[in-house]
Formats: C-alpha cells, sequence, structure tokens
C-alpha cells in the first residue's frame, strides 16, 4: 500500500514542519500535565510527605477511591448491558438470516411513479455506453435522455 | 473533581466531561466485542472468502470537475478490481471543467466503462440515483471520484451480500492517503476512531448511525423500497442509511473492504467538511424525528438519543467553557460558576481513555494496514480537535439546519484534497 499512501512531508515549509512538531511535543506535555495526579499518588508510594499529608492525613484518598469505584461500576454497567444485548441478539437471530427472502420478492420495482419514465426506452439505457441526461429543475425527475 | 462548584456548574462540568468518556467505554468494549466475535477469526484484505456465485456488480462513480484526479480513481478500479463480472459508470455532474472530456476518452479505451453526463449539476444524491436507474445490476458500490478502491474489496462486500437477503447494504473502511501535514496524519486516527471503532459498536449494537459514503455498496431492491437518495439531503449517505434501516434492511460495515481517500489538509477545508457532516447530521435528525414514534422503530431510538445527546453535550461545552471565560472578569452567582476547566482525577481518566480508544482503534486497523502505531505519536491532538471542531460544527450546524430552505436540491463543490493537489 505504500505506493498508495501520500506521505510528503517535505511539501510544507521548513517552518511549518517544525511548529507543528513543536505543537505536538506541547500537546503531550500537557497530557502528561493531566496525568500529573496519578503521578503525584506515584510519589506519595516513594514516599514524598506532602502527597502523604494531602491523601493521608487530609484523606485524599477516599475521594480517589470512591471516584474510581464508581467509574469502575457505570463501566462495567455498559460493558454486560452492551455484550449482554449482542449475544441476545445472536441467539435469537442465529440460523434466520433469510427472513428477509419472502418480502424482497414483494419489492415492486416499477419506477416510473417515482421518475416519469418512459420503460420502453429504459432498456436501451441500460446498455448505452454514453448518455447526457436532463433533469426538471424543481421535481427530482427525469425530462430527457440523449443516448450516445 | 468537580466537588465544591454551583449547583447547575457542577451539571454543566459533569455531563461535559462524563458523557465522552463513558461513551468511549461503550465505543470500546463493542468494538472490541465485534472484533473478536466476527472480525479476528476471518481472513485479512488479500484472501478474501470464496463466494458461492459472482453476480453482476455495477461501480458508480459521481464526479464534478474532477478533471485532475478522475482517471487515476477510475483506472485503478478498472485495471485492479479482482471481480470477474462489473461494469463502471461514472457520472458527470455537470462538471465545468473538462471532465467530462476525461471520462469520454477513458471510455472509448475501456469498455467497461458508461458514462452518464447530468447537463446541469444536480448533486451526488440524484446523481447516484440516475446512475441506478441506468443499470440492470441488482448489487451497486458506490465510490467517491477521489477514492481509490482496494482490489478484494468488492468480494468482501459481495460475501455480506450473499450471505443474507436481508442485508440492504454494506458500507467498507475508508483509509486516509495523504498525510503529508499534521491534519492529514490526525486524520488517519480520527477514520480508526470513528469510522472503524464506532462503526464495529453500532454493529455490535445492531444498527449502524451512517455508511461512509465514500464507499458505500447497495442491493438495488432495497434502495428502490426506501426511495432512493434524497436529493435535498447534504449529506445523502446519513440519509440513505436510515431510510433502509426504517424500512428493516440490514446495514452492514466490513472493515476489510479498503478504500484509499484524500482528505482536507487545511483547517478551512476541514471546518467546511465538517460543518457539513453535522449540518447533514442534524438535517437527517429533524426529519426522520417523526419516524421513529412508531414502536416498530425501537432499534433505532437509541442511535437517534446518542445523536440528540452528542448535540446536547456540544452545546453544554461550550456554555460550560463561556461560563468559566466570562467568571474571570465578572462576579458570578455561585450555582452558574465554572472555576476551572482543569479536571484533576476525572482529566486523568478522560486523558488515559482517550488514547486507549484511539490505540485500540490503530490496533484493529492495523491488521489492515501495517505501520499504523507510527501515527500515534500525532494521535495527542486528537481529542482535542475532534471535541472542538465537534463542538462548534454542531452549535453552528443546528441554526444553520433549522433556516435551510427546505426542498432545495444540495448541489456540491469540489473538497480540499490535500495538500499535493494544490
Amino acid at each position: 500500500m505504500n505506493d498508495i499512501v501520500i506521505d510528503r512531508p517535505d511539501l510544507q515549509t521548513p517552518t511549518m514542519r517544525a511548529l507543528f512538531n513543536a505543537l505536538t511535543v506541547v500537546m503531550w506535555s500537557f497530557y502528561l500535565y493531566l496525568l500529573l495526579p496519578l503521578a503525584t499518588l506515584l510519589a506519595w508510594w516513594i514516599g514524598f510527605s506532602a502527597v502523604y499529608e494531602e491523601m493521608v492525613m487530609r484523606r485524599g484518598w477516599e475521594s480517589l477511591v470512591q471516584l474510581l469505584g464508581w467509574y469502575s461500576l457505570v463501566i462495567l454497567l455498559i460493558a454486560m448491558a452492551q455484550v449482554g444485548w449482542a449475544m441476545l441478539n445472536w441467539v435469537r437471530f442465529r440460523g434466520k438470516r433469510d427472513r428477509r427472502r419472502l418480502r424482497e420478492r414483494q419489492v415492486d420495482m416499477a419506477i416510473e411513479h417515482m421518475f416519469l419514465m418512459d420503460t420502453g426506452d429504459r432498456a436501451a439505457w441500460q446498455d448505452a455506453r454514453r448518455m447526457v441526461v436532463h433533469h426538471h429543475p424543481v421535481e427530482h425527475k427525469i425530462v430527457a435522455v440523449e443516448v450516445g | 473533581m468537580i466537588e465544591g462548584f454551583g449547583t447547575i456548574g457542577t451539571l454543566l462540568f459533569g455531563f461535559a466531561f462524563y458523557y465522552p468518556l463513558f461513551m468511549a467505554y461503550y465505543w470500546m468494549i463493542g468494538a472490541l466485542y465485534y472484533y473478536h466475535h466476527y472480525e479476528k477469526h476471518q481472513g485479512n484484505v488479500d484472501s478474501p472468502p470464496q463466494l458461492p456465485q459472482m453476480p453482476p456488480v455495477s461501480f458508480l462513480v459521481p464526479c464534478h470537475n474532477d478533471e485532475k484526479i478522475v482517471a487515476e480513481t477510475l483506472e485503478y478500479l478498472l485495471l485492479h478490481q479482482d471481480y470477474p463480472d462489473f461494469e463502471v459508470i461514472a457520472i458527470n455532474d455537470g462538471s465545468k471543467d473538462r471532465t467530462g472530456q476525461v471520462l469520454d476518452d477513458l471510455a472509448r479505451r475501456h469498455p467497461r466503462l458508461r458514462v452518464v453526463h447530468l447537463a446541469q449539476n444536480q448533486g451526488k444524491a440524484l446523481g447516484l440515483t440516475t446512475a441506478a436507474l441506468m443499470t440492470r445490476n441488482e448489487f451497486l458500490i458506490c465510490i467517491d471520484s477521489d477514492a481509490l478502491l482496494d482490489p478484494h474489496a468488492a468480494r468482501w462486500i459481495m460475501w455480506h451480500f450473499l450471505s443474507s437477503a436481508r442485508v440492504g447494504a454494506v458500507t467498507g473502511n475508508p483509509r486516509i492517503r495523504n498525510r503529508s501535514t499534521l491534519l492529514g496524519r490526525i486524520q488517519v486516527g480520527e477514520f480508526s476512531s470513528t469510522a472503524g471503532l464506532l462503526k464495529r459498536a453500532q454493529r455490535t449494537y445492531g444498527r449502524l448511525f451512517t455508511m461512509s459514503g465514500v464507499v458505500a455498496a447497495f442491493r438495488k431492491s432495497a434502495v428502490h423500497e426506501a426511495g432512493y437518495w434524497s436529493p435535498e439531503m447534504l449529506t445523502e449517505d446519513i440519509d440513505i442509511t436510515w431510510k433502509l434501516e426504517i424500512a428493516k434492511w440490514d446495514v452492514r460495515f466490513e472493515p476489510r473492504a479498503l478504500c484509499w481517500i484524500l482528505m482536507p489538509e487545511t483547517l478551512g477545508g476541514l471546518w467546511r467538511q465538517r460543518l457539513r457532516w453535522a449540518m447533514g447530521g442534524v438535517q437527517v435528525i429533524l426529519r426522520r424525528a417523526r419516524q421513529l414514534r412508531s414502536w416498530r422503530e425501537r432499534r433505532m431510538w437509541p442511535i437517534f438519543l446518542e445523536y440528540v445527546v452528542s448535540m446536547a453535550w456540544a452545546y453544554t461545552m461550550m456554555i460550560t467553557f463561556l461560563l468559566w471565560a466570562l467568571g474571570k472578569f465578572v462576579d458570578l452567582p455561585a450555582a452558574v460558576q465554572v472555576p476551572t476547566l482543569l479536571p484533576g482525577f476525572s482529566g486523568v481518566l478522560i486523558g488515559m481513555t482517550c488514547m486507549c480508544q484511539v490505540a485500540i482503534a490503530l490496533m484493529m486497523d492495523s491488521r489492515y494496514e501495517k505501520g499504523l502505531f507510527r501515527y500515534y505519536f500525532w494521535m495527542i491532538w486528537y481529542p482535542v480537535i475532534y471535541w472542538i471542531i465537534n463542538v462548534f460544527t454542531t452549535v453552528v450546524a443546528t441554526p444553520r439546519v433549522l433556516l435551510l430552505r427546505s426542498g432545495r436540491r444540495a448541489t456540491w463543490r469540489s473538497p480540499d484534497r490535500g495538500i499535493h493537489t494544490t
């Protein structure tokens, strides 16, 4: 697939390329900043006293544990509902793939009422290799077809 | 944490952050289920299943002012598609440039190519409808004029149609071709994360919100029953998906039917494209809402609800941001104060969840495109860009759609197709 993908950063100016690279590094830095509370927690584990004060003396860990507990519960419920629904459908419709066949035969393929076309010409249009089609300017209907 | 905010501020902030967080898990779980249940044990892109029969197929390629790119698309299709019985119908939708002449020249060289010239620009929907009427074939595969369809895609798509008479349509897996700029690279991951991950999850549920119009295949009798493509809809792909599903046809996603597409690489081009998508989504929701009131349509309700809640989320994000910004200059009542946009431990989880979602999406698609993980570095932008664009396009799209003149035909103009074309 390499010949299909167009990866030509050289088409940009060097300034643009440098800017995009720098901005992406800034974004990763911000992402790491978002993870700071996690880093703080890790720091506590390795013995930083300020975090100990925040998380233990002021019982900061309680809200964290409570939050993670709620998140886990909601995600578990989502998973159970979704997978349960999928399995229910799989069991229910397994081996019933051809329910549509009967109805499919009843589809009325007449198109005149939709497009006001002359079916006599339509066979010729379906064989033509080149045609010019004119539509009504307001109604979505074909008004003329030139073949060839 | 969100403790300590005013009542309304707490609610807004909570909804703004928790909705995408938990929806991300919904998408990931659904996609992983689909991947393990339907995908993992099947063959790869270049080893499609043996088909019991090969019914004739028509490829429909609508074009509008595409003189520079359409020859590549059509010749790739005509020369590489690994399917025995097919024709290609190029629809020249009232082009003002040399597209018509290019198509006629190609048709002289390739007997499988037929050309339908529309005397005036009618829009993609009416172009597809016209072409569908001009073929006897029951199976139609529609691709855009700038898309290269993988040689095995038709076989993967036909596998679904032949497996069940209930299947009315199948959409493929669009992959980004142009990756020269930051915007191009972000969209590589975005398409795995949205087109790929979301469609897998939606198939686990049983209904798709939309097919990808760039690679969408149809059973003609299904399209006929649904009333063909609606000319006045801005996104004909979302609309036809809903029409088919409301008519009880199954709409499938086939991740191995790859289609290589060109996407905007400028902010202006991206904005125009995404605004049109957002307006199209809102238009479909407004138009089809009345049809969904019947109990028979209950399976569409979650799809409808998800989109409406997403719209509400976009407005909530905007209001939250405005309240936060306003609070910097005005002393707001306690009930509506939003003192910070930084979410503490929730931020840890949201950040990790977003990057986890992208990683899962890339993991699934890297089975079909090697080396995809090299774009993970650029994916750090995805949550921010995706959220911001989603918020702004939705906020702008909704009033615009409400002000649209009904019944007016949605015509098109050629989009931004990347830096290499400029």
